[in-house]
């Protein structure tokens, strides 16, 4: 525990030693990330369909969040003016792709449907705002993560909340990877999206989770900073997870030891596939969480035998 | 946080036992406690409005036939159904209002003295207790000047100064420096006051007259207006109408209401009859299917015969809603049963001879050189003969067809099929009729009725809600948590001839690091001995 002795006494106090106020260049790497993205952007309309893909970019985003996160955690370990560097440039460099890869993607977007409509003869040409990534689940992954990234680079023009990328990146690195699972296939916008309030709504919800998750950060290092014991927040996370479990599947994993998942039927008489009246159960889901379950109630017993031992 | 910052405190010594019955109401009512408990109901009433699906919400009817009779009885009961327009739900909204009205005018008065009477003077250890405070040393020629010189330090900065002479007090000190508390000693002393941003110290009214504006605007909706849906084909055939439980003309839309366990519907009539002229669905690749994910868009077109404005026609598309005399009308969803819009037939002559072609709209005739009329009848994706009659198998274009009724010049009428699948020439139904042999050579899809939602709300209170209130609520938190109040005071002590000590303290009620940057600067300015240089 020696990070978290570390935060406690000195990173946080940094501050009274810290010598100057701060000024724009410390906001250096938040601008070079989001005027690098730009260029990238112009080079994507340029050279065209050989450029770089979204999806590349993206994962080169995830490896340099990893590594950021993984010097900054260092750097907490071994205090190093080097270690901070990397961290700070990486994030820096992560957050540049991860925009890069989320403005890439627009104008990918916009080419993949064109083609559909170029060749079934149709001679429309949509409005611009119709391909934004905000359509699903990975593009607004990506803005997530991004939301995240920009977050700590702005928090960091403090010198002493750099460390906060530690904590921050390793979040976003997992919104990535998660991204990564789901697919970044392109697939027809729903109708009803083909509006001018998606760009609103979804931009402004996918930056404030990207806000919200440094928020959540931070909250937790100054839980640490005020002595709050890791044992007393490992139990209440275990027990936020309990009811989670708890919950989902119509409350059927501790009551009958099953997971059950909505389903949606082919509609045989044509049309859009309606919601099953019933769930689908899927096998060893339910004794799994079961599982974890218990074992996180075991995490329970444990610390709070150890706390009040 | 009250602005009677340094007022002496003085213990109650005695309580009346209780205060007046009418007294304790309101403080119960204004209290903010109270309104953290109604906020966690309406909240946990939310949550249970999501939970369950809302009888005007699409997939209701599925989710409420599966529910046992005892659920249908109880949820039925307890409203939870349609949770939002439940007398409990809006009850509670209204006494939410109340609640923050009373909280507000309770506080505002000691919101304002941050306006009305700044805290201008402040006592040395006052001074040295606030998060952010500083002592330094400087010279001048005199009190006077030097309050100058820091009033411009304050300017530059962005603080609006404020030089007042006052009274201190404090206790004396004797000669080993021990104060002695039998004397106080009085000594005039220049302060110097600097701020910036106290308008801040009303954000918290701002924020709620917008909250205020919301909820009564919901509240107004809720109680004047409803919503509905109205199912409308531009398709004239009776039949097709029955069956699909669609309408071409109506003035009246059903609502359902959930009396106990039974789901009833009753009509509302409308002030004006909607009737449907055309639908038409914009499809990404025009020879794939008219499901959503091959859709751009959906567009209905709607006449409007009201005896009080006469005739307006309208289109509405899925994200062009069309108002009219408070009635809002949006795209919902369509019966995607195939259809089509606009057809074109190829006519062989029986006796030989050219093809001819015929463009033909739905609902509509046609005419032929030679005077033939051929009148529209109704449109099938998947033709099947049904008991003799002509039917559809499913509502994918599998085997499409189109009923004609075709007049001879003569006056003599036949009933003809015109399919677009290529049919064997000696096939009975693809017989030549009324002197033609019938195909449809193309034909435009469409599907058969789209769904309109309608929102009724005669006085705009939605509107109100939601773009005023929710775009004022918006631009009023970022009004309280991006602007600060920040105070500075700087006390002026005479120490020898031009020998000056000065006693700086500071806060901000929000953004403590900036303040602090801010704070620093101003007070090394003024150290540094000079002043910091006028910009041009
Ligand atoms: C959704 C509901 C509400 C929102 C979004 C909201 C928002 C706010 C905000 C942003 C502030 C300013 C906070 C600050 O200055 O740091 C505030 C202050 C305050 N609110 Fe609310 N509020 C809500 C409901 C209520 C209710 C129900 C009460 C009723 C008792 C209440 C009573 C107060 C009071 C007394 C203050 C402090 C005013 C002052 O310091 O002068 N609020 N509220």
């Amino acid at each position: 525990m020696e990070e978290v002795n570390r935060i406690q006494n000195e990173v946080f106090t940094a501050r009274e030693k810290s010598e100057k106020p701060t000024n724009f260049s410390s906001y250096l790497p938040a601008i070079l990330a989001l005027a690098g993205a730009f260029v990238m952007l112009g080079l994507r309309i340029q050279i065209g369909t050989g450029f770089i893909s979204d999806t590349a970019l993206m994962m080169l985003a995830l490896a340099c969040y990893i590594l950021a996160a993984l010097f900054q955690l260092t750097n907490l370990y071994a205090p190093s003016e080097m270690a901070q560097k990397i961290g700070l440039w990486g994030a820096t460099l992560g957050v540049f792709l991860n925009l890069a890869s989320w403005l890439v993607r627009w104008v990918n977007t916009y080419e993949f449907e064109l083609v559909q409509l170029q060749a079934s003869g149709n001679t429309i040409k949509p409005w611009v705002f119709r391909y934004i990534p905000f359509g699903n689940l990975y593009d607004l992954s990506l803005a997530f993560a991004f939301g995240a990234g920009i977050t700590t680079l702005f928090v960091a023009h403090r010198k002493n909340f750099q460390f906060l990328s530690a904590f921050t990146l390793p979040l976003a690195a997992l919104i990535l990877t998660l991204a990564r699972f789901i697919g970044g296939e392109h697939s027809n916008l729903m109708p009803i999206l083909d509006s001018y309030w998606r760009p609103i709504h979804v931009g402004v919800a996918s930056l404030s989770y990207g806000i919200a998750l440094v928020c959540f950060a931070i909250a937790v290092v100054y839980l640490l900073k005020d002595k709050v014991k890791v044992e007393a927040m490992a139990i209440f996370s275990s027990l936020f997870a309990i009811a989670v479990i708890g919950s989902i599947s119509g409350g059927s994993i501790f009551t009958q030891a099953v997971y059950r998942a909505g389903t949606f039927m082919p509609n045989p008489a044509g049309g859009k596939p309606f919601n099953a009246f019933f769930r689908f159960e899927l096998p060893f889901v339910g004794w799994a969480l079961v599982l974890s379950g218990i074992l996180l109630a075991g995490v329970i017993i444990a610390f709070l035998a150890y706390l009040y031992q | 946080m009250s602005a009677v910052e340094e007022s002496i405190k003085t213990k109650e010594i005695s309580k009346p036992k209780t205060a007046p019955i009418g007294n304790r109401i309101l403080d119960f009512l204004s209290s903010v406690r109270f309104g953290v408990v109604l906020l966690c109901i309406l909240v946990f009433l939310s949550i249970l409005g999501m939970l369950f699906i809302q009888q005007n919400v699409q997939g209701f009817d599925s989710s409420f036939a599966m529910r046992t009779p005892a659920e249908k009885f109880v949820y039925g009961y307890l409203g939870l159904f349609d949770i939002y327009h439940s007398w409990y739900y809006k009850g509670l909204l209204l006494l939410l209002s109340l609640n923050i009205v009373l909280a507000s005018i309770d506080r505002f008065p000691s919101a304002w003295k941050y306006i009305s009477e700044p805290k201008l003077s402040a006592t040395r250890g006052w001074l040295l207790n606030q998060p952010q405070n500083a002592v330094i040393k400087i010279y001048g020629n005199s009190e006077g000047e030097i309050a100058e010189r820091i009033g411009k330090a304050f300017e530059e900065s962005g603080f609006k100064p404020r030089i007042t002479e006052e009274n201190s007090k404090s206790y004396a000190t004797d000669e080993e420096g021990k104060k002695d508390f039998n004397r106080t000693e009085s000594k005039k002393s220049l302060y110097v006051f600097g701020e910036n941003g106290r308008i801040n110290r009303l954000g918290a009214y701002v924020v709620h007259v917008f909250l205020l504006t919301l909820f009564l605007g919901y509240f107004v909706a809720s109680q004047t207006g409803f919503d509905a849906d109205i199912r409308l084909t531009p398709d004239t055939n009776q039949a097709i109408q029955r069956d699909f439980n669609v309408a071409q003309k109506t003035d009246a839309i059903q609502l359902i209401e959930i009396n106990l366990d039974k789901q009833e519907r009753f009509n509302v009539q409308l002030p004006f009859t909607i009737t449907c002229t055309e639908i038409e669905q914009k499809l990404i690749d025009p020879n794939g299917s008219i499901e959503i994910n091959n859709t751009l868009d959906w567009r209905t077109q709607i006449k409007i015969d009201d005896p009080q404005y006469g005739q307006t026609v309208a289109d509405v598309s899925l994200n062009r809603p069309f108002t009219y005399r408070g009635y809002r009308f949006f795209q919902a969803s369509a019966i995607t049963m195939g259809s089509a819009s606009l057809m074109k037939l190829e006519l062989k002559p029986e006796n030989g001879g050219q093809p001819i072609i015929v463009d033909l709209k739905r609902n509509e005739t046609a005419e032929l050189p030679d005077g033939t009329k051929i009148a529209y009848n109704t449109f099938l994706p998947d033709f099947v003969m049904q008991g003799g009659q002509p039917s559809t198998k499913s509502g994918d274009y599998a085997n499409p067809a189109v009923v004609l009724d075709v007049t001879k010049p003569s006056g003599e009428t036949t009933k003809v099929y015109a399919f677009a699948n290529k049919l064997p020439d000696n096939a009975p139904i693809n017989a030549p009729k009324a002197g033609y042999r019938w195909h449809l050579a193309s034909y435009d899809k469409s599907p058969l009725a789209h769904v309109l939602s309608i929102k009724y709300d005669p006085f705009n209170a939605a509107f109100i809600a939601w773009y005023i209130g929710g775009f004022g609520l918006i631009g009023a938190l970022m009004f309280v948590f991006f602007i600060s109040h920040k105070r500075v005071w700087a006390m002026i002590d005479k120490k020898s001839e031009n020998e000056f000590e000065i006693v700086f303290g500071g806060n901000a009620n929000r953004n403590h690091l900036a303040f602090e940057d801010k704070f620093k600067t101003i007070v090394e300015s003024i150290a540094s001995n000079e002043i910091p240089e006028q910009k041009i």
